[in-house]
């Protein structure tokens, strides 16, 4: 009667190893049925159309695209080692250096201010709002026609102040910096909205705790606000700096790459090359891929050690 | 260390008037407690003393100076909120040392001191964590600690207590207490519970609908509160009241439904109209062979004492305190209640006031 009992057991766990198994079989299958229209989505229009421009860049190809033949890596060092390239390389660093910091603190501001409890705060948070709602080519028209050289609003201000008229955009040293500016007005509103929404979620306690410690407005903003708002902060530098360095709408309009490439972002000058020569694109587009997940790795790496979720 | 002083001080938020008219002096190294219901005022009051509300009218004075004009955070008191504030973002350490700042205390110094309070309050091993990582009495810990690092001139605790379990509850009611002995600085305590209130406080301020019924030491309040709404505010069972009529067969005396109502003094009622009414202390109401009538509804015991509940004529709930090895009715039982003439209390039935 002793034995029966350890076999007993012994019998149990087999078969509850067994139906353990097979339960897990179950999930598995059902997980996977579960994600393969996800899959099948992301695979036909991510993953396939991504590793076929990787392959792409390892031929030269005619305009059409007919005949192509295999250059392996030599595309890839043929680009990385082009003057074009490393301009737009360049030119793109600096356009993301230009416009993220500069949206992060003017979009913050903008959101502090409509934070303070002050009567018709109401229309200003929609008005600071509003660019999240404006495309980037109405917004890059509505900038053309503000810098427009001769009849534009900002000429005509100049001139009634008695001031030299300006062209901006026509100008190498100037046109990338216009170009950042009407970008950084573009990011304005989803700065705003981000921050602002943080910051109201911010408990008052905590900011009146401070007071009575003894902590005046900029202490407060610089020890309880900033570091309370981490998490959106990061989300809006990674997101801004990928939108810097995918921009594309806000050079085709405003200045076509121009004066003497000075904003030939990445992008652009892709999208240029792209009929002359689809094999260097995709190999550009390759590039900038690894640019970007290179620099959004190291921005998380970087900055999320600072960062407090809580 | 320093008094604090209202000078006919009223609040209003928009037509609620928070704090109406409150003159109330606190003196220096006192404990006083801010006890009153639920939305009467004494969280405002604490509030306009830290400089985080602004009276609408009145003066509030630290250390005799008038203080309106002085922003919170130039009036040197530390405050304890009930839900601690503790920055989730900063260490337990940096938590603490975060007056120090504004202080101009140099790194080293500032975390010096940050530890020294942490010692204080048991806090030593947890310097390094985060308040997201710390109970709720280790939370409510760090906010003491925050509050005792820097010396200021009063403390004011807006129920620092609520939101700790019971043992642990008057666990940190003593230590405070003892805490508030040594250092002698000023204490504002802001409570709704009553036994907080009896055991913290030097004195007691008892407010209600803004305004301020009584202060006195937890005795004085006990034994004679100044109106109705003291009496049945604390005590817990409160004071038992009934409306008496005041008897004039050759000297007055007093009478409940017809059951007279012994008193020890009186010429207490000398001068007084028709109706009075009546309180005793369930301590002071006993069961009898005769007296005022009850129908007893139920009986608790608490060991070494039971509360016997009765039900008066008009639906008034009175309790009366027995020793645990007094004979006590059966539910349903119709009782007579007997009153202290000693203990008896007398209240002006249209106002509510004590009288003598």
């Amino acid at each position: 009667m002793t034995v029966s009992g350890p076999i007993g057991i012994e019998e149990a766990r087999a078969t509850a190893a067994l139906r353990g198994r097979r339960q897990r079989r179950g999930e598995v299958a059902l997980a996977a049925a579960l994600l393969a229209p996800s899959l099948a989505v992301f695979g036909v229009f991510t993953f396939y159309p991504l590793l076929r421009t990787i392959w792409l860049g390892f031929f030269l190809q005619d305009p059409f695209g007919l005949r192509s033949r295999w250059v392996g890596l030599d595309q890839y060092r043929d680009v990385l080692g082009s003057a074009d390239f490393l301009n737009s390389l360049e030119v793109t660093f600096l356009f993301a250096l230009y416009t993220v910091p500069t949206s992060l603190a003017a979009g913050l501001a903008l959101a502090v201010l409509a934070d303070q409890h002050l009567p018709g705060m109401r229309i200003f948070r929609t008005i600071f709002a509003s660019t999240v709602a404006t495309s980037v080519a109405v917004a890059s028209l509505l900038w053309l026609v503000l810098l427009q050289p001769s009849a534009g609003l900002i000429n005509q201000f100049l001139d009634a102040i008695g001031r030299d008229p300006v062209d901006l955009l026509n100008d190498p040293d100037t046109a990338l910096p216009a170009v950042a500016a009407t970008t950084v007005w573009q990011n304005l509103g989803v700065v705003f909205i981000v921050t602002l929404a943080a910051m109201q979620s911010i408990p008052e306690v905590l900011h009146e705790s401070a007071k009575v410690d003894g902590h005046g407005t900029w202490s407060r903003f610089r020890h309880i606000t900033l570091p309370m708002l981490g998490p959106q902060l990061l989300f809006l530098t990674v997101v801004l700096t990928i939108n810097a360095f995918q921009s594309f709408g806000q050079i085709d309009i405003l200045t076509e790459g121009g004066p003497s490439e000075s904003t030939n972002v990445l992008v652009y000058s892709l999208v240029q090359t792209l009929p002359i020569d689809p094999g260097r694109a995709a190999a550009q587009a390759v590039v900038l891929f690894v640019v970007i997940g290179v620099l959004s790795f190291v921005q998380f790496k970087w900055l999320d050690r600072r960062v407090h979720y809580g | 260390m320093a008094g604090i002083r209202f000078e006919s001080v009223t609040k209003r938020f928009d037509d609620v008037v928070a704090v109406d008219d409150l003159t109330l002096d606190i003196a220096d190294g006192e404990l006083l407690v801010l006890l009153g219901p639920s939305g009467c005022g004494k969280s405002t009051a604490l509030r306009l003393i830290a400089g985080l509300e602004a009276p609408d009218e009145g003066l509030v004075l630290i250390d005799g100076d008038v203080v309106n004009d002085i922003a919170a955070k130039d009036r040197d008191v530390a405050m304890v909120f009930q839900s601690y504030a503790l920055y989730p973002h900063m260490t337990v350490r940096r938590n603490i040392s975060f007056p120090l700042k504004p202080l101009g205390v140099d790194r080293r110094d500032r975390d010096q001191r940050a530890e020294i309070a942490a010692a204080q309050l048991g806090l030593s091993d947890l310097l390094d964590r985060k308040p997201g990582q710390l109970s709720g009495g280790q939370r409510q810990r760090v906010a003491l600690a925050r509050a005792l690092v820097r010396d200021p001139r009063a403390f004011l605790m807006d129920e620092p207590l609520s939101n700790l379990d019971a043992k642990l509850r008057a666990e940190t009611r003593a230590e405070l207490v003892e805490l508030q002995r040594r250092l002698r600085t000023t204490l504002v305590f802001v409570t709704h519970d009553q036994v907080e209130a009896m055991t913290m406080a030097d004195r007691i301020a008892i407010m209600v609908e803004g305004s301020l019924q009584q202060v006195g030491t937890p005795d004085e309040i006990y034994d004679r509160p100044a109106n109705l709404f003291v009496a049945r505010f604390i005590g817990s069972p409160p004071m038992n009241t009934w409306t008496a009529s005041v008897t004039r067969n050759g000297d007055r005396g007093l009478a409940v439904d017809g059951a007279a109502v012994a008193i020890a003094e009186p010429e207490r009622l000398a001068g007084l109209e028709a109706e009075v009414v009546v309180g005793a202390r369930p301590e002071d109401t006993s069961l009898a062979v005769d007296g005022i009538p009850a129908i007893s509804t139920h009986v608790e015991s608490l060991g070494h004492e039971r509360l016997v509940t009765c039900e008066h004529d008009d639906g008034r709930r009175i309790v009366v305190r027995l020793e645990a090895h007094q004979p006590y009715p059966v539910t349903g039982e119709t009782v007579h209640l007997a009153l202290d003439p000693a203990a008896i209390a007398l209240f002006d039935p249209s106002t509510g006031e004590r009288l003598p």
